[in-house]
């Protein structure tokens, strides 16, 4: 395990990517968590997607609060949700309603809102 | 019309943009302490970020007749790093000593989690005991939400509101901040957070008390002379000096005075600028001494 955690902390960018897709596939998820969450965090959008997208690491093993923020972020960068593995079964009532204030935070700026935002609400406030 | 920039990240900006910022009236700049795009992970990197707050950049700025004040604390998006923020909080009672902190800052929430709430409490008790304000960076997704919880927090540990600068606000956030006692910051980008014609709009709506602008000017997509371009958009609206030079000017000197650290007299007069001074022997000229 601390080979494959020194692999990530001491790759590049295109190299922590592959890592990033694999985590799925490794064993011992709980020691992987943090990284993978940490990874999240990134300004580079690659390596977000990476995570998020066709990866059932975050909806199999995220806690909610980490599971929401990657959705949000997703939207933020104009991320297709579709991408997300596993969304439909992690909806919750708390992203609802965060997605629904980004939509309110939208058109208060006179700002177009995502079509597919509804895939991570579970009703239509 | 003088211009006093209170958030901008000069770190990231070239020798062209102080020279801009100085021709278009920018005579002042409070520089927060945040996090560089990438996570730092030693503790070193952040002594030698705050020393470059302090020393370079200060100098650097001084070279084009701006004067450069800091804010130092540990953002919330590296507050996550539990090992680190304990290290990086330690090293902050001796940073948040020297002349020139005029804040604790960036200091809030980013993805709103337990780690980055015990990190903002504890330097809000620093905060206190050292006599400064706070600027608060409220963050990019659930904003309203952290919004709110950042002031919450304020006010149950009973931390003065009006000794409190609640960052990045926008049309939903402006009135809550409003409703308590804090200042309300404004940054202006090219394409996300606020932009020029909805700042003008929220000046039309609320009015200048405790409302101020910035520029943020980092190293992602941004610009430092966002400000002054705030000021053309508020003219052309019809908006009258007297409030625009409150937003630009009176008010973020106002909420930074209070750290008794900003002199007031000082940066009403023009700096002299001297080219051959010298920074632990670096100097801005490259040649051409």
């Amino acid at each position: 395990m601390r080979a494959a955690t020194e692999c990530y902390d001491q790759g590049d960018s295109a190299e922590q990517q592959s890592w990033l897709k694999s985590t799925a596939l490794l064993p011992e998820p709980d020691q992987l968590l943090a990284i993978v969450i940490d990874a999240c965090r990134t300004n580079i959008l690659p390596l977000f997607e990476a995570v998020a997208c066709e990866n059932p690491f975050p909806a199999r093993h995220f806690p909610e609060r980490n599971f929401n923020q990657m959705v949000l972020k997703a939207l933020f960068n104009k991320v297709a949700l579709s991408r997300i593995t596993g969304l439909a079964g992690r909806r919750n009532a708390d992203l609802t309603r965060m997605a629904a204030d980004y939509a309110s935070e939208r058109r208060a700026a006179g700002r177009m809102v995502p079509s597919d935002i509804r895939l991570a609400m579970t009703e239509t406030p | 019309m003088k211009i006093f920039d209170p958030h901008v990240h000069m770190t990231s900006r070239t020798t062209d943009d102080y020279e801009a910022m100085a021709a278009a009236g920018i005579v002042a700049v409070v520089e927060p302490a945040f996090w560089l795009g990438q996570p730092r992970t030693f503790v070193g990197s952040f002594v030698d970020y705050f020393n470059s707050l302090l020393g370079w950049e200060r100098f650097r700025a001084s070279q084009f007749g701006i004067r450069h004040f800091c804010t130092i604390g540990l953002n919330p998006k590296e507050a996550n790093n539990p090992k680190l923020a304990d290290e990086v909080l330690a090293l902050l009672p001796r940073y948040l000593d020297k002349d020139g902190v005029v804040a604790v800052g960036e200091i809030g929430f980013d993805d709103q989690t337990d780690a980055e709430e015990v990190c903002f409490a504890k330097q809000i008790e620093l905060a206190r005991a050292h006599n400064l304000p706070i600027l608060i960076h409220t963050p990019h997704r659930d904003k309203k939400r952290g919004t709110i919880r950042s002031i919450e927090l304020v006010r149950s540990m009973k931390f003065p509101e009006e000794r409190v600068l609640v960052d990045h606000n926008n049309e939903e956030t402006l009135p809550i901040v409003l409703e308590s006692a804090c200042w309300a910051g404004h940054t202006i980008y090219p394409n996300t957070k606020m932009d020029e014609h909805r700042m003008a709009a929220l000046v039309k709506k609320y009015g200048s008390d405790r409302i101020v602008v910035n520029s943020a000017a980092d190293w992602g997509i941004s610009d430092p002379l966002k400000v002054p371009k705030t000021i053309t958009v508020m003219r052309q609206l019809g908006i009258d000096e007297d409030t625009i030079q409150k937003i630009v000017w009176s008010n973020p000197v106002a909420f930074f005075a209070q750290s008794g650290r900003l002199d007031v007299a000082g940066i009403d007069a023009s700096p002299e600028i001297d080219r051959k001074q010298q920074y632990a022997t670096n100097s801005v000229l490259r040649g051409e001494r």
